[in-house]
């Protein structure tokens, strides 16, 4: 009768010890990453491209340990990666989404790669705000994969024509709003400014640079709180319900959900909208409109987003040597200044900005080197306040502008955020 | 205990089996594990933590619960109401054998096997600003002028819902109230001619009467149905203009995959479903009751 509970305790008791280990080994020296054989690797649909140019070029040059890829779609992502670690099923690779990795941290999800990441000569080169996201408590889980940042788009030749120098983009939030008022008055339906009002991500993507080039922050350093009433919050939306009041945005901004957000520009009837760098690739291929871009101005100074994807090792990995391999190979110079830009995307080093496809292109150029200054917001929660479209950050906004009311704005602001914060 | 009527009632227990099973585990298991997770912090990323009644009582104090109950109820009503009014003017027109009868019923039948997602895209193409039919139609007939962006205001986001949904779904209703009207026997109209009713006084005091366990039916189902609405929503509104039409279904598919709180999305669905549990009993009862006079 008491063999069954003497089992159990020498069961527990490996147990215990195995664990102890494991700990012991990853605060000193980061266990060495083992198992050489073909890897799998996730990625979300939206940044599908990219990564099916990395694998075909790695396949090829490694045909005993090739890299099988899955898309995965980008709104079950995370669910979809945690019930696979948890069920023993993980991919060795996931190429996950800046503002989600938090997600995967918190969870224990992934493997520490900080011993490998001290190895690399280019280390502070990669884009700082990547790697400080994908890090907890001094320990590195992910590294920069495919970048992109939002910056403010501007129509030159409207400017030209307003008597405003195409080659001086606004650098003040103040700036904005004078120019939009001069491009507006050009008339003939031209608008000087617009923005998604009805757009949760688009928003998240492009207005928190202005507050955060404002000298302020919508959350507080660890993202457990709101702090609506930041001067640096009332400083932009200020400013977009001014623009909105003057009418020196088209009507259609209230209601667009980020489906005209690039045509509205496109159309060369607005002179100013805050995008992604993805953007230059579609607006390059348009003869009719001549643009420029600049970094999101505030009241002091500019600042950016950094979107994309960080790219880790699973927990458990079976294949993990393989699978850190092809990490550091994708971020090898030579690999960042062909493949990678050759796509189109930007380089997560910033040694490799400077290649043959931004010098063809200078505006993608101009994207690489804002990636130093970019930030990520810091909180657990990005999908449930920033992301949904009945999140409390859209309405925040669109009660400002639109209703025009910012007492009500802050105060149902508070409470939304707040309860979605306890979720 | 042995002997031919034990064996048949073995054999019929043997029959129902399957059905119970399945009940057992499609239904019970998973309303069971809902009701226990409900008492849990259970995050769909992991940890777990009892809590005991804390869900619940966040429920009854949670603004967008009430407000998206409220909604969920407006919508309900305005469905409800609609679906019955449609199905009985198409169940009147497509009750009797008459030439073309048929192409007519299997025309109204038809968009009930379209699911609810796909029906949702339809009407969200249809309705798009620049590239959809109805948009364009309304600028041609000089009705509007510039953009036109149904979702943007409330009466038009929620009607274009519902005119979706009747459409969707009448095919049914009409069905269930046509086989109701053709089991009323003949002898009733005839004996109504005989004494000169009016038509509307023969369907007011005949066909409606009768048809009083139909309706019955038809409303439970159209009610239960409204109640559980998402998809139409989460496709064309997606809750907006500025949250306003948010059903309870979609507040507890958020709750949990998108706050991750799997906790709370399931005392939301226990909150619900004991709301439906009692609305049906109403209905039931009053239907039982009236059926007796």
């Amino acid at each position: 009768m008491h063999l069954p509970r003497i089992l159990l305790t020498a069961v527990l008791l490996t147990g215990i010890a195995a664990c102890g280990n494991t700990s012991n080994s990853q605060d000193e020296t980061p266990a060495e990453l083992t198992g050489s054989g073909p890897a799998t690797l996730w990625v979300r649909a939206a940044d599908e491209p990219l990564d099916k140019a990395l694998v075909a070029e790695w396949n090829a040059k490694n045909p005993d340990r090739k890299i099988t890829m899955l898309t995965v779609p980008d709104a079950q992502y995370v669910q979809k990666y945690v019930q696979a670690v948890r069920g023993g099923d993980a991919p060795d690779l996931a190429a996950v989404d800046i503002a989600n990795v938090k997600s995967l941290t918190s969870q224990g999800l992934l493997t520490d790669i900080t011993a490998q990441l001290k190895a690399l000569p280019y280390k502070d080169k990669l884009a700082p705000a990547g790697v400080q996201i994908s890090t907890v408590d001094g320990k590195t889980y992910a590294l920069p994969h495919q970048l992109d940042v939002s910056m403010l788009y501007y129509n030159k030749g409207l400017f030209t024509k307003a008597g405003l120098d195409p080659a001086k983009p606004p650098a003040t939030l103040d700036e904005v709003v004078a120019a939009a008022r001069k491009i507006t008055a050009l008339g003939n339906g031209t608008y000087g400014f617009a923005f998604a009002g009805n757009c949760a991500g688009c928003n998240a993507y492009t207005m928190l640079p202005y507050i955060w080039a404002s000298g302020g922050d919508i959350m507080n350093a660890d993202g457990t709180e709101a702090t609506l009433d930041d001067p640096a919050v009332a400083a932009v939306l200020n400013a977009h319900k001014t623009m909105w009041d003057e009418k020196l945005m088209p009507d259609s901004a209230k209601d667009d959900n980020g489906a005209t957000w690039l045509s509205s520009f496109q159309g060369g009837k607005v002179g100013m909208v805050a995008l992604g760098s993805f953007a230059v690739s579609v607006f390059k291929a348009d003869p009719k409109i001549d643009f420029g871009v600049t970094p999101i101005p505030g009241t002091s100074g500019t600042s950016a987003f950094l979107g994309g994807d960080v790219i880790g090792i699973s927990k458990g990995a079976k294949n993990a040597k393989t699978a850190w391999d092809f990490i550091a190979w994708s971020m090898d110079l030579e690999v960042q200044k062909t493949v990678v830009a050759k796509t189109g995307q930007l380089t997560v080093r910033s040694d490799a900005a400077d290649n043959p496809s931004t010098q063809a292109e200078p505006r993608l150029l101009a994207a690489n080197k804002m990636i130093a200054d970019a930030r990520v917001p810091v909180t657990a929660k990005y999908n449930s306040l920033f992301i949904d479209p009945t999140g409390p950050y859209l309405q925040f906004i669109r009660d400002w502008v639109f209703t025009g009311d910012p007492a009500q704005a802050i105060d149902k602001g508070k409470s939304g955020f707040s309860s979605r914060l306890a979720s | 205990m042995s002997g031919p009527r034990a064996r048949r009632q073995r054999a019929g227990l043997l029959f129902v089996a399957p059905a119970v099973l399945l009940v057992l585990g499609m239904f019970v298991l998973p309303v069971i594990v809902t009701a226990v997770m409900s008492f849990y912090d259970w995050s769909l990323l992991g940890q777990r933590t009892f809590v005991g009644l804390a869900n619940y009582d966040r429920l009854l104090g949670d603004t967008s619960w009430w407000h998206s109950l409220g909604f969920t109820t407006l919508y309900t009503a305005i469905v409800t109401a609609a679906l019955l009014v449609v199905g009985f003017a198409l169940a009147t027109a497509v009750r009797h054998r008459r030439r073309g009868v048929g192409l007519l019923r299997t025309a109204f039948v038809l968009p009930v096997v379209i699911g609810f997602a796909t029906a949702s895209y339809l009407t969200l193409w249809l309705m798009d600003d620049r590239i959809g039919v109805v948009p364009d139609l309304l600028r041609r007939l000089g009705v509007v002028d510039g953009s036109v962006s149904v979702f943007s205001h409330f009466p038009s986001a929620l009607t274009v819902v519902v005119v979706l949904v009747v459409w969707k779904t009448v095919g049914l209703t009409m069905l269930l109230l046509m086989s109701g009207m053709q089991a009323i026997s003949k002898d009733f109209y005839e004996a109504a001619q005989v004494d000169g009713a009016s038509r509307a006084r023969t369907f007011f005091s005949i066909t409606l009467p009768l048809l009083r366990p139909t309706v019955a039916m038809v409303l439970v189902l159209t009610v239960i149905g409204s109640y559980l609405a998402f998809d139409q929503f989460f496709i064309l509104t997606q809750g907006g203009p500025d949250n306003s039409t948010i059903p309870v279904v979609y507040l507890i598919y958020r709750a949990g995959f998108i706050d991750f709180n799997l906790g709370y999305s399931a005392a939301m669905s226990i909150g619900l479903m004991v709301i439906l549990l009692i609305l049906t009993t109403v209905q039931l009862v009053v239907l039982r009751s009236r059926e007796d006079q």
